[in-house]
């Protein structure tokens, strides 16, 4: 155990953790979206706490924005983990593979250590300890997570060897039908794959990958259990969904139950909930947050300090950090509630994703946005 | 000895209101914890009430001589459909006798009138024989804080008004008046009214373009030499259809009241007092033919020859139709929403009634025992409320639930903890599931609505414009839009015995009945 420990001290990872979030807004408009809790956790720190997990001592992050926000806030984390946090600013967006050659001084090691690159809106059970001991199997230059999804057309799909996992081609988005098996956007490289990437605005699944794939230095690792691209409202609520179900299998005690509550829950230890409530399932339920008597929430975010009043209905919500929901209010239909929003009484908001500091006072039935 | 006739229609009418009056017949509907009809019985018997104690005190003119003895709806529902109102109305006013008169078809607004004539006329059995003075004709679907003193005063004083002018002209009706805006105007029956006399001198029903600010509101006060101009209109129809009509006509009705015929309507000839069934208006008809009237015979008026060519025979029974303009509120129950507006309105009008009451305890009116139910504020049953609301005894309301502004609950519904329900009308027996909210809707009888659901309506944008002076419901708001063909915004209706099941949505929808809803639903008829 201590020779594999030291070894593996030297394995760094790097986090492309990139802009502004755009897709997340408007919750993102508060707070850099690695530090958005997903599951009562920044998102980053699901990611930082696995590979922690498997000796990783050095975590490089990849940003472009609000760079001291995170490093301000993350410290304290890291500290705890025994960790340290590199930040990488890119002065310009540099792409997906760009921030590699940025951080190349870092990453690149003698001894021919891999190092880890993950996309930072990936949830998933990380893989990593399999990860390494498959790529160090075939001892070539880069290894890929692949995960099976329902709809591939949305993302990059990856044509390997069922048998020896060797990555034939990539096809972005493809119109028909080729294969199930997406590039999951988590993956180990030799330092030797920097040398291919120039210090410019680069995509690395289609500038750098193909090439390697053409070079016969690129395998591909089948991901087990879920995933989900968690970048916008709608699969972060899905992805909630996912992560909960896994938690029910690793770690049941973490989940919460009481009277009323169906499925799978998280709550936190400081947030109150009142008399005669229906929580779940599927439900997150942030620090110090309120949840009045009568309330029924499904799949829904609560964020710290929100308050949640009686006999409100909220249905695949996102509730931002201290927000306060009136009484008899209906949500649905992945409305957003950003930072500090007002929702008065007995308003019914469809779809609607609503700014930061806002007070909304008569309905909306349709899906918009509330600026 | 006055008597009141409430046209009540039948089910060929009020098909605007469905599907509300799918279950019920319109004129039962209840608005403010009444049946829309005896919010009309009311008025006349609070009449008789206020009437008898002021002349107690007060001797003073003929203001207490008046008084309602007999309601009669006039109509063509079966009489199976009324009975049980009849009886539960007779015995909440003793004092009224109320009956129902069944149309052998519909007769019009008038044509009903002329057919039971004798009825409407004759004397009561325990009134020693004491005429009918005059009797009130109200529409069933007028919903309105009836001005019947004013309309007497008017009906009887009316010579005391009258200037130095020619010979008096007996007053054959008085019809209640209100303004509209200009624009509304032409949806109802437009009146030009003398402002010295009140003369109606012009009636012009629904005209294409502006004609009077001041509208017929269906509520009328009438002579019984009424019956002699219906009588000429009868003859006249009857004439102009041609000698060889007569196999048409066939369904002359004998007059039930046979002995009193002649008593009555001594001046007839026989020939007319016979005849019977024949589609005639009030408004039409009789009040288009006696508008001007006096202006033939009355120099100093200007408007006259408006009508000349109308006015033949007619001038023989000579006589005048008055408005007597009210401010009062007034509205027209023809859509289902516009039962949330007269709902909201009857309410106010009860609460203010009741603090009358408790101001004058001196005086203590007898009321009818379903007006005096309670109109909630602090409750002894300790649930809250906002503004006014009503609740019938039976009905059982959770302790946390929250109801008001405007909201009726009907005879043994059940109102689930921390239920929330404003502007809205919840009829007998339906249940509202715990914190569901009800909002500008109206929920059918024996309808249930599952839990944490929402069934809420549009804040009825026929509502009048509160900013315009005189605005009205809007009448004529189509049910669709034009445009798309998609529903308006309207209340939300839940037919009877529609089941909505829980954490259901249901935004501006109209449910037929006996429907279960297992998912939302928003801006649909749901069949």
């Amino acid at each position: 155990m201590c020779g594999v420990d030291t070894k593996m001290a030297e394995t760094k990872a790097l986090i492309l953790v990139g802009g502004y979030g755009t897709r997340l807004r408007p919750l993102t408009l508060s707070r850099p979206k690695p530090l958005v809790e997903f599951a009562n956790k920044p998102m980053i720190l699901h990611q930082i706490e696995a590979l922690v997990t498997v000796g990783v001592r050095e975590v490089i992050l990849a940003v472009s924005y609000r760079a001291e926000q995170m490093e301000k806030e993350m410290s304290d984390e890291a500290k705890k983990l025994g960790v340290r946090l590199v930040f990488s600013h890119e002065s310009e967006p540099l792409g997906t593979a760009g921030p590699l050659a940025l951080a190349k001084h870092l990453l690149s090691n003698t001894q021919n250590q891999p190092f880890f690159v993950l996309n930072s809106d990936i949830i998933c059970e990380y893989p990593f300890k399999d990860l390494i001991a498959f790529h160090k199997s075939h001892g070539c230059e880069g290894t890929i997570v692949v995960t099976k999804v329902e709809e591939p057309s949305k993302y990059g799909v990856v044509m390997y060897d069922e048998d020896t996992g060797r990555i034939e081609s990539f096809i972005e988005k493809p119109q028909e039908f080729v294969s199930n098996k997406i590039n999951a956007g988590i993956y180990i490289l030799n330092p030797s794959v920097l040398d291919r990437i120039k210090l410019e605005p680069t995509s690395i699944e289609k500038e750098v990958f193909p090439f390697m794939a053409q070079d016969g230095q690129l395998y591909a690792f089948n991901l087990k259990g879920f995933w989900m691209d968690v970048g916008q409202p709608k699969d972060f609520l899905t992805g909630m969904c996912m992560y909960l179900t896994s938690l029910k299998t690793r770690s049941p005690t973490s989940l919460y139950s009481a009277d009323g509550v169906v499925g799978n829950v998280l709550v936190d230890p400081t947030a109150t909930i009142g008399e005669g409530c229906k929580i779940g399932p599927n439900v997150t339920i942030g620090p110090n947050v309120t949840v009045e008597d009568g309330a029924c929430l499904r799949r829904c975010t609560i964020l710290a300090g929100a308050t949640v009043k009686s006999h409100t209905w909220l249905d695949s919500c996102i509730i931002g950090w201290r927000s306060v929901v009136g009484c008899w209010v209906r949500m649905e239909n992945t409305t957003v509630l950003g930072e500090d929003v007002i929702v008065k009484d007995e308003l019914y908001i469809n779809g609607g994703q609503v700014l930061p500091h806002k007070s909304i006072s008569t309905s909306v039935p349709d899906p918009q946005i509330i600026m | 000895m006055l008597k009141a006739v409430i046209l009540i229609g039948g089910p060929s009418k009020g098909t605007r209101f469905r599907p509300l009056s799918l279950d019920v017949p319109k004129p039962l509907f209840p608005v403010a914890g009444l049946p829309v009809v005896q919010h009309h019985i009311d008025a006349c018997y609070r009449l008789g009430q206020k009437r008898s104690s002021i002349s107690e005190d007060n001797s003073n003119s003929n203001v207490g001589k008046y008084c309602v003895a007999e309601v009669l709806l006039l109509g063509y529902y079966g009489d199976d459909e009324l009975a049980e109102f009849l009886l539960t109305a007779t015995q909440s006013y003793p004092s009224l006798r109320i009956r129902y008169l069944r149309e052998p078809d519909a007769l019009g607004t008038a044509g009903g009138l002329y057919h039971f004539r004798d009825t409407i006329l004759a004397p009561l059995d325990n009134s020693e024989g004491e005429q009918v003075q005059a009797f009130f004709v109200m529409n069933g679907d007028v919903c309105a804080d009836f001005p019947l003193d004013e309309m007497l005063d008017m009906h009887f004083n009316n010579n005391s008004h009258q200037s130095q002018h020619q010979q008096k002209q007996p007053v054959l009706i008085t019809v209640m008046a209100t303004e509209t805006t200009r624009q509304q105007s032409v949806h109802y029956g437009c009146m030009v009214v003398d402002k010295e006399t009140n003369i109606i001198q012009h009636y012009v029903e629904k005209p294409s373009t502006f004609v009077s600010n001041t509208v017929n509101c269906g509520v009328y006060l009438c002579s019984p030499r009424l019956f002699d101009t219906i009588a000429d209109i009868h003859l006249e129809i009857l004439n102009s259809n041609g000698n060889g009509n007569q196999q048409n006509i066939s369904r002359y009705t004998t007059s039930n009241n046979k002995n009193n015929i002649n008593q009555q309507q001594q001046q007839k000839p026989v020939e007319e007092r016979v005849a019977g069934a024949m589609v005639i208006w009030m408004e039409q008809d009789v009040l288009r033919r006696l508008a001007g009237e006096s202006g033939s015979s009355c120099s100093s008026m200007s408007s006259g020859g408006d009508g000349s060519g109308r006015i033949k025979k007619g001038s023989k029974c000579g006589g005048v139709a008055l408005a007597a303009t009210t401010r009062n509120w007034w509205s027209q129950l023809k859509t289902a929403g516009a039962a949330i507006y007269a709902n909201r309105h009857y309410l106010a009008l009860r609460q203010q009634r009741q603090r009358l009451l408790q101001r004058e305890s001196v005086i203590d009116l007898p009321l009818p025992s379903p007006v005096k139910c309670r109109l909630a504020t602090a409750d002894p049953k300790g649930y809250s409320t906002i503004g006014n609301v009503y609740v019938h005894p039976s009905a059982q309301v959770h302790p946390t639930a929250l109801l008001g502004p405007n909201v009726s609950v009907g005879e043994g519904a059940f109102i689930d903890q921390g239920v929330r329900i404003k502007e809205s009308i919840v009829l007998q027996d339906a249940v509202i599931g715990q914190h569901s909210l009800v909002m500008h809707s109206i929920i059918g009888r024996r309808a249930k609505v599952g839990a944490w659901c929402r069934v809420e309506g549009s804040a009825a944008c026929s509502d009048p414009n509160p900013n315009v002076a005189y605005a009205k419901m809007t009448p004529q708001l189509p049910l669709f839009n034009a445009l798309d063909g998609r529903l308006n915004p309207s209340i939300t209706i839940l037919g009877c015995g529609v089941n909505v099941e829980s954490e259901v949505v249901l935004l501006n929808s109209i449910v037929l009945p006996y429907k279960t809803l297992t998912r939302s639903y928003k801006n649909e008829i749901i069949l």
